[in-house]
């Protein structure tokens, strides 16, 4: 299970099922233990989405960097100004954090 | 539109998680209902956070009846005691649960236990080998008492970390709190625009605090509110956010916690540097941009230091 990477938890998706989990176990209706096979079966589910090309564009970003950090295989980079650049538009804010683990090379767990 | 490939992806994800669990839920003896509405409530979360052009379900009628069939589970002779026996205890508390905030979905435990009974008896007492009533050695004692589960955080519980689990039912009177928790984002965006002008008007200091969750402050400030703050009055801003990463991104040094809402999560494939100049690939990200979500396979960052 340990090869599955946890942060995309923290994306919308996965704070939105975070959040439907809680209220399930708040209402007692699913146990601690249930939600998180439901969350590692999360983690799974969207390495699958991204493993299986369904996600195929490219961006390009361009930024400030503010701050940054690299702990433990993870950088962590909090930049102002950024433009991201897709296929056919682009989008800027005012900040963005960027949270990267390690891409991990085929093959190694 | 440069994120129109994530509602399918967020479809996906959301299917293969809920076919996946399937047999969690069986084994652990949870009916399938629960399960469904699970996917409901996530879908349902989704859509309101307007991230991506997801489609809410359907509401489902208030008159429809979610029976609690594992209330009225009978365990065959012999079978492991823990699974299904302290769960009738568990009919009040549930019986008006509702789910914010798309209104109205009023559980309603059925009135007699007898018609459950019936549902499920012939299952479990022909011993054939459903769901319902099999033995599990590890199905933990279910929620004899239903608050047991109150107090635990998921691990990545979130941008609030702690905050939904240390969030225990108003008892002190009105829940105004929770009619705000509980209004869809419209009626929020409405509400605190009201309070805006109204401050406006007055000439006074915006000082007005919402006392929401964290992460609905946050849902309506991304929803047109950006540039006022909302004055936090749960506590310090949350640096020990547990980011589910293990510790080390939890360390704060203060600068770096200064939470934006816009965050890309993906993997690095090389970080370089030379002088002030960083370059980056990065790959399978998920980024939050000004309240849309947008997906990449790769990626590729220059930054000025």
């Amino acid at each position: 299970m340990s090869q599955y990477y946890e942060h995309y938890r923290k994306s919308s998706i996965g704070l939105a099922l975070i959040d439907s989990l809680d209220e399930l176990i708040q209402s007692g209706h699913i146990n601690p233990q249930l939600a998180m096979r439901v969350l590692a079966q999360f983690d799974m589910s969207i390495a699958e989405a991204f493993g299986s090309s369904r996600v195929r564009n490219r961006v390009n970003f361009k930024a400030h960097l503010d701050n940054y950090r690299s702990l433990d295989d993870v950088w962590t980079f909090v930049l102002s100004n950024p433009t991201f650049r897709f296929e056919h538009d682009s989008v800027t804010a005012e900040k963005v954090k960027i949270v990267a683990c390690k891409a991990r090379v085929p093959g190694e767990t | 539109m440069a994120n129109s490939n994530v509602t399918a992806v967020y479809r996906f994800v959301i299917d293969d998680v809920i076919t996946n669990v399937r047999r969690d839920f069986e084994d652990m003896g949870v009916d399938e209902t629960i399960m469904h509405e699970l996917q409901r409530s996530w879908e349902t979360k989704i859509a309101q956070s307007r991230v991506a052009s997801f489609q809410a379900p359907e509401p489902v009628a208030a008159v429809e009846v979610y029976p609690f069939e594992e209330s009225g589970y009978e365990q065959p002779p012999g079978a492991s005691t823990s699974a299904a026996a302290p769960v009738s205890a568990l009919g009040s508390a549930t019986s008006t649960y509702s789910t914010p905030p798309l209104a109205s979905y009023n559980y309603r435990v059925e009135q007699t236990p007898a018609a459950n009974l019936a549902n499920v008896a012939p299952s479990t007492l022909t011993g054939d080998n459903s769901n319902v009533g099999r033995p599990q050695a590890h199905v933990p004692p279910r929620a004899s008492n239903p608050g047991a589960g109150k107090n635990i955080s998921l691990p990545g519980g979130g941008r609030n970390g702690t905050t939904n689990s240390s969030n225990p039912p108003q008892t002190d009177g009105a829940a105004d709190m929770a009619e705000l928790e509980f209004m869809s984002t419209a009626e929020l965006d409405a509400y605190v625009e009201k309070r805006f002008r109204e401050a406006r008007e007055a000439e006074t200091e915006v000082t007005f605090t919402l006392t929401l969750s964290d992460r609905a402050a946050r849902k309506a400030k991304r929803d047109g509110l950006e540039g006022f703050a909302i004055g936090q009055v749960d506590g310090e801003e949350d640096d020990d956010d547990d980011t589910g990463l293990g510790s080390d991104l939890d360390d704060s040094d203060g600068d770096m916690d200064d939470e934006s809402d816009n965050v890309v999560l993906c993997q690095y494939d090389k970080v370089s540097r030379t002088k002030s100049k960083w370059k980056c690939v990065l790959k399978d990200g998920i980024m939050l941009i000004n309240g849309r979500d947008y997906l990449f396979h790769k990626a590729n960052g220059d930054f000025e230091w």
